[in-house]
């Protein structure tokens, strides 16, 4: 078993993710030509930190690149109307 | 907390007593971190909407003082909060006690029922489920095989169930609305990798509601999908998982079929 083959890695950070305490199951981590790209959006700036931790320790050696958004928390500026 | 800035200017009052207007939000992953954080923008609601739905995965891991987070956030808000469960608020095997939390803050917290709400003139019926996975007509699993498998698509036929029988409850209502955390549709889950569609909703829903007849389904859960979609029967759909709105709730006004009618062309 090569569990350094970079999909196990994709998927163990994945995993890890979603089952250990960050409960973070909207976030794509994917394997682009060079480098390995996170991206999803977060609740909070706690959560975001907590994050970035977990994916360093995970991916640590591999060339990576995060795009971590927050939610958005303001109410909306017009309704949409249905017909 | 500051004064909340209210970003609502635009959509105060509008629709007031004739139109149905409704705010939702679901996946708003609440826990000690994110304390108040969406109560300014809740503030706003007496002057926007008649209703604030909550489309599932309000806690991020199902614990009691997660809850607790969210039941403080909607207490006492000026409008009524209707809710269902997530799989996240599932996640601590309490989901009794997690909807109890809520319960005691005011919020109706529903699964295979319904509640009636009024706005203005009208009556408002909301029918809501957590939902399942499944998949997708022609791409999703079946009741056969392995007692995991058969269990897995059992669950999400009986909370489908569920919501067709909530959905028929409130069949006299002016508007009715299904409410539920999984898709009912794969419209709104593009955005979301193809291969878990299965994960994130079952056809079984839309199928439900468009046998029981509703004006509008919300759900949330996928996250990376998109705002809008359409049954099957023409029943519009709208994911509003926070990062897919991208705001703290969306509001909908919807003009119940009497008041279309009755309205000159
Ligand atoms: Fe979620
Ligand atoms: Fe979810």
């Amino acid at each position: 078993m090569n569990t350094s083959l970079l999909e196990y890695r994709i998927a163990g950070l994945q995993r890890r993710l979603a089952e250990d305490g960050t409960a973070e199951l909207g976030i794509r981590v994917e394997a682009r030509s060079g480098l390995v790209l996170v991206h999803g959006t977060v609740p909070s700036t706690a959560c975001r930190d907590e994050l970035l931790e977990v994916i360093a320790a995970e991916l640590d050696g591999l060339p990576v690149r995060t795009d971590i958004a927050l939610v958005e928390a303001l109410a909306p500026d017009h309704p949409e109307v249905l017909s | 907390m500051t004064a909340p800035e209210s970003a609502a200017g635009a959509a105060a009052d509008t629709g007031a007593g004739t139109a149905v207007r409704i705010a939702a939000v679901g996946d708003i992953h609440m826990g000690e971190e994110s304390r108040g954080l969406l109560r300014p923008a809740y503030e706003t609601l007496s002057g926007c909407a008649d209703v604030l739905l909550l489309a599932g995965d309000l806690t991020r891991h199902g614990t009691a003082d997660e809850a607790r987070v969210v039941a403080d956030e909607i207490a006492g808000l000026p409008v009524p909060v209707v809710a269902v469960l997530g799989n996240h608020d599932h996640h601590g095997d309490r989901p009794d006690e997690i909807a109890a939390i809520l319960r005691a803050s005011g919020a109706a917290v529903l699964e295979g029922t319904s509640t009636v709400v009024q706005a203005g003139p009208y009556r408002l019926g909301i029918a809501g489920s957590k939902g399942f996975g499944g998949g997708f007509a022609g791409r999703c699993g079946s009741d056969f095989g392995e007692a995991e498998m058969k269990s897995f698509i059992r669950y999400s036929r009986r909370l489908a169930d569920g919501l067709r029988d909530a959905l028929t409850e409130v069949a006299d209502c002016d508007v009715r609305v299904a409410l539920t955390h999984f898709s009912p549709v794969a419209d709104t889950l593009a955005g979301e990798p193809p291969e878990i569609y299965p994960f994130l909703g079952s056809y079984l829903l839309a199928e439900a509601v468009d046998d029981a007849g509703a004006d509008l389904a919300v759900h949330g859960h996928a996250h990376a999908g998109t705002e809008r979609g359409m049954t099957g029967g023409g029943v519009l759909v709208r994911n509003v998982a926070q990062p897919v709105i991208r705001r703290a709730f969306a509001v909908y006004e919807l003009h119940p079929r009497a008041a279309r009618q009755a309205a000159p062309a």
